[in-house]
């Protein structure tokens, strides 16, 4: 799990990732791409050549799993959804996250 | 957990996750463009299927299988450069591995039995002299008692040759071993039939007439007959009771000279079994295990805390001192009593093999780094010319680790390859050096073997795989595109470390090809070094006493009468009685004091000869000082020595030794006067320098003279027949045990030396070899490269001569600063084998030339040819290509 700390950024899409995941329940990689997109007003936009790779490694790692479906369209799509491991690590993550947050906000709120 | 996972994913969804992949991909391309969005971010396809696929340990192994068929593809796309390769490193992994074998089989081996780190050898030493590994009996019981629980000894002498009554009749000399009760329930071995020698066997002289057999002694001369074991053999006219067999595996404490049979020490009067041993006026006709003047029981102790051996050495010193005050007060306070591991059983061979091994491995090590640094340099000459290949590659999005990936594949296939030859190679060479080897050599292909092999293939396969990943690494995709592949460019390398690796390999190859040289000349100098008498004339016959013995008075008239029968025969100059020979290691070792001086501790040591009166003049040694034997030296008269010249130097420096006397020591009454001085012969080895030696009268000595020398006018080898007739023909108790010549002794002990020089040689060839290889690879791409150059050139109106010189110059500055790199380190390493090196200075610079010359030659030869290639290439397919 220690993994998904060394690097903020990656870590923060994993974050992102799995909040998607838990809101929408299962959902394809361009639907999660979409999401994202969307809740956050286009400022975040997901590099979907970040995506796969970070979907497959969440899933090695046990945190997602995934199988295959037909989609709303009717096509076969791999479908992503949440294990225990993987809504643990949410919680943690989100609490982190806050913490980070917060402690930068109050350093940038100093007046000079 | 997580890589199980992993694998398991692997097993359930097989092959077809690349699929999967870029179905997922596909889908995902899809939505978007159905969405209309823009073609944005996704960027290179391909290179995000590579890192999506990464993280699938499946697919990983999957790409690992593709990588390794996609580099057979390659290797068989260029037959001879993979051949070369594969037989390159074959040679060198095989060698090594062969050389190992020796190591293993000599040095590494323990003896074959339980917890062989708790066996030691006792010694005495006096940290001057040469260490004192024999004990009497009397002593070794003492030692027994001292040890109390703590440790088990076992003792033991060996007898070389005693003749066995065979079945059918006829004789033949067995080697003989005669040990005490505790021997074998210390060492801890089982019998494979029966039982053992045991303390019973040893209660009383002569009362056990046993034997235990050795397994291959068994089987070779009884053919394994289980009937055997109740029946008797007859030793030395002794029948003795066969009651057990040893295993298989077991042939005493020195693997290399097994025995065949054992017998209780308590046997070795009636059996007149008289081996090695250092004796204080001990009466050799009385039964040795009686006497406490009688040292001849090699001694090993089985301590069951190896931890606490030294404290068992102290424990027993005070046995073994009580016992030597009594022997030699004039020495004993020096001498201290230390157990030395033994676990490895006795160490002749490793004593005479031990540094010539290290030397055959560090030259083996370092064939296998030239063929190495020469696979390398052709592997980098084919990754210049694939630049192309794999900028495209890169290009096209394959990653930067999966190339490296597939680079390393390529090395350990190689190597993979070249590691199953080189198991072939292994095994041929081994077995020719036992060929080549007369000493009785055992290599052992086992475990160790083969994993020191895999071990150095895989470690190759590394190397080979990691230098042009690495290469490849840095390279610039663009750059080398631009560069349009060929860009060799004016003689500055291109083939990264390719010219280091030239210097490197003529550097070593030097060195292999120096050592070649330098071995074979010690090797001939061995040949035709002055050792001090006629080493070409002379024949040696040995005569054996009968079991009985025969009376002195009538053994003296017997030989004085062969010596005028032989010295009779034509073509014989003249014959001579010694007791020790000219060509073996058996010369007595004497404890000396000279008289009105005093002794440094642990007394002066010398060796002992006795001779006939005629035997300077008879072997061709020539006096240098004072007189010869003559007839007034009688038993009644006073004794008489004639000392070398390195007794004189050693113990009389910048004296007269003429007149002086010495004994065996200040009290003694045996006072030898010095009456003169002969020449330095080397009749123990060949290869040392005389060491202190006196000489005897026969007359005056009740040692036995069994020794015939006979010097003849011509080849000693066709008087052989007549001479062993002749002397048999006197009296029907002496029997001529063997005829040969010095000559053909000598060879024999210089076995090691030829095996090294043969080895070092065919080091020296391949070495050789590999460097043209090498050369010829690098200078082929070079020439090649700078096809485009050498068309400008010869359009601008340059000779052909002058392109061939431009190609030759550069091969010759590699040559050179090669030799200039190879030369000191040929130095520093010759000094390091110069003790294997008599008879010639390691620094010899006849022979370095020599070996610079052929270095800078044949590599320069083996560059003609892409010279001449690039001279005659027409300069417009040149130009045209680009």
């Amino acid at each position: 799990m220690r993994l998904f700390r060394k690097d903020r950024l990656q870590g923060t899409l994993d974050l992102l990732i799995l909040k998607t995941l838990s809101v929408q329940g299962p959902a394809h990689g361009y639907a999660i791409a979409s999401h994202i997109d969307r809740t956050s007003e286009a400022l975040l936009q997901v590099e979907e050549g970040s995506l796969y790779p970070a979907l497959h490694r969440l899933e090695q790692a046990g945190l997602i799993q995934s199988e295959w479906r037909i989609s709303e369209t009717n096509r076969r799509a791999r479908y992503y959804q949440l294990r225990a491991a993987g809504r643990r690590q949410l919680a943690d993550e989100q609490e982190q996250w806050r913490r980070l947050v917060r402690g930068v906000a109050t350093v940038l709120a100093q007046e000079a | 957990m997580g890589w199980w996972r992993r694998f398991g994913g692997t097993v359930r969804r097989g092959g077809r996750a690349d699929r999967e992949i870029q179905e997922e991909l596909d889908h995902h391309l899809a939505l978007r463009r159905e969405a209309g969005g823009k073609p944005r971010r996704f960027g290179n396809v391909e290179a995000v299927r590579e890192r999506t696929r990464d993280m699938d340990v499946h697919v990983w192994l999957e790409s690992w299988l593709q990588d390794l068929r996609q580099a057979g593809r390659m290797l068989r796309r260029a037959p001879g450069f993979t051949a070369v390769v594969v037989l390159s490193l074959a040679l060198g992994i095989g060698a090594n591995a062969a050389i190992f074998s020796l190591v293993n089989a000599v040095l590494l081996k323990t003896l074959p039995v339980p917890d062989p780190q708790q066996i030691f050898m006792l010694q005495a030493s006096d940290g001057v002299n040469a260490p004192l590994a024999v004990f009497s009996y009397p002593v070794f019981q003492q030692m027994q008692k001292a040890a109390g629980s703590e440790a088990d000894l076992g003792a033991s002498n060996v007898v070389d040759g005693m003749p066995l009554l065979l079945p059918g009749g006829g004789r033949r000399q067995v080697a003989v071993q005669l040990v005490s009760g505790g021997y074998f329930s210390a060492l801890g071995v089982e019998p494979l039939r029966g039982r053992w020698i045991n303390q019973q066997d040893n209660r009383a002289l002569g009362a056990s007439p046993v034997a235990v057999l050795s397994y291959g002694f068994w089987q070779r001369q009884f053919g394994g007959d289980a009937a055997l074991l109740g029946r008797t053999i007859t030793l030395r006219g002794v029948a003795l009771t066969v009651v057990g067999i040893a295993p298989p595996e077991f042939t005493g404490l020195d693997p290399a000279n097994p025995t065949s049979i054992w017998t209780p020490l308590m046997m070795q009067q009636a059996l007149h079994a008289h081996g090695n041993r250092w004796s204080f006026s001990a009466h050799d006709d009385q039964p040795w295990p009686a006497q406490e003047r009688e040292f001849w029981l090699g001694v090993f102790a089985r301590v069951h805390d190896p931890a606490r051996a030294a404290g068992l050495a102290a424990a027993l010193n005070p046995a073994f001192m009580a016992s030597y005050q009594r022997m030699d007060p004039d020495h004993a306070s020096a001498y201290r009593l230390s157990l030395q591991p033994g676990g490895r059983g006795g160490d002749s061979l490793r004593r005479s093999y031990g540094a010539p091994l290290d030397l055959l491995m560090t030259l083996a090590g370092l064939m296998l780094l030239l063929a190495i640094a020469n696979v390398t340099t052709l592997l980098l000459a084919r990754m210049a010319r694939r630049r192309r290949e794999i900028a495209i590659r890169l290009a096209v999005g394959i990653s930067r680790g999966r190339l490296a990936r597939q680079l390393l594949s390529e090395g350990l296939l190689l190597a993979g390859l070249a590691g199953t030859a080189a198991v072939a190679v292994a095994v041929g060479v081994s077995r020719l050096i036992v060929r080549l080897a007369a000493d009785p050599f055992q290599p052992d292909l086992d475990w160790r073997v083969w994993a020191f092999l895999g071990t150095v293939a895989l470690g190759t396969g590394l190397v080979l795989g990691l230098l042009p990943a690495w290469q490849a690494q840095r390279s610039s995709a663009s750059e080398a595109l631009k560069s349009g592949g060929l860009s060799w460019g004016r003689g500055r390398g291109r083939v990264p470390l390719g010219r280091g690796l030239i210097v490197a390999q003529v550097a070593f190859a030097l060195l292999l090809v120096a050592g070649a040289g330098l071995f074979s000349r010690s090797l001939a100098a061995m040949f035709t070094v002055n050792l001090g008498f006629d080493r070409a004339h002379i024949l040696t016959a040995e005569m054996q006493l009968p079991d009985k013995g025969v009376p002195a008075g009538q053994l003296a008239v017997l030989q004085e009468r062969i010596l005028e029968r032989v010295g009779a025969l034509p073509g014989v100059r003249a014959a001579a009685w010694e007791q020790s020979g000219l060509d073996d290691f058996s010369a007595d070792t004497s404890g000396l004091s000279l008289a009105g001086r005093a002794d440094p501790p642990g007394g002066l040591r010398a060796h002992e000869n006795t001779v006939s009166s005629n035997y300077f003049d008879a072997v061709g040694m020539p006096l240098l000082h004072g007189r010869n034997f003559q007839a007034t030296d009688t038993a009644h008269s006073r004794l008489v020595a004639v000392v070398n010249q390195a007794f004189a130097d050693r113990f009389y420096p910048s004296q007269d030794a003429i007149g002086k006397t010495f004994g065996y020591n200040q009290t003694h009454s045996d006072q030898f006067e010095i009456i003169g001085v002969v020449t330095d012969a080397r009749v123990d080895d060949p290869h040392t320098p005389a060491t202190p030696l006196f000489y005897r009268l026969r007359e005056q000595s009740d040692r036995q003279t069994l020794k015939l020398e006979v010097r003849t006018a011509g080849d000693p080898a066709a008087l052989a027949r007549a001479v062993r007739a002749t002397a048999g023909a006197v009296d029907a108790r002496l029997k001529v045990r063997s005829v040969a010549t010095v000559s053909h002794r000598l060879d024999e002990m210089l076995q090691r030396d030829r095996l090294i020089a043969q080895l070092s040689g065919g080091f020296g060839g391949l070495a050789l070899l590999l460097a043209c290889l090498g050369v010829y690879g690098v200078m082929a791409y070079a020439a090649a490269a700078r096809g485009v150059e050498f068309g400008i050139r010869m359009a601008l109106g340059a000779k052909r001569g002058q392109v061939m010189g431009l190609v030759l110059r550069e091969t010759a500055l590699l040559l050179l600063a090669g030799l200039a790199l190879g030369l000191p380190l040929a130095l520093l390493a010759g000094r390091w084998a110069q003790p294997l090196l008599p008879g010639v200075a390691a620094g010899d610079p006849l022979t370095l030339i020599a070996a610079a010359v052929v270095m800078a030659a044949t590599p320069l030869a083996a560059a003609l040819l892409p010279a001449w290639r690039a001279a005659h290439a027409d300069p417009l397919r040149a130009l045209r290509a680009e």
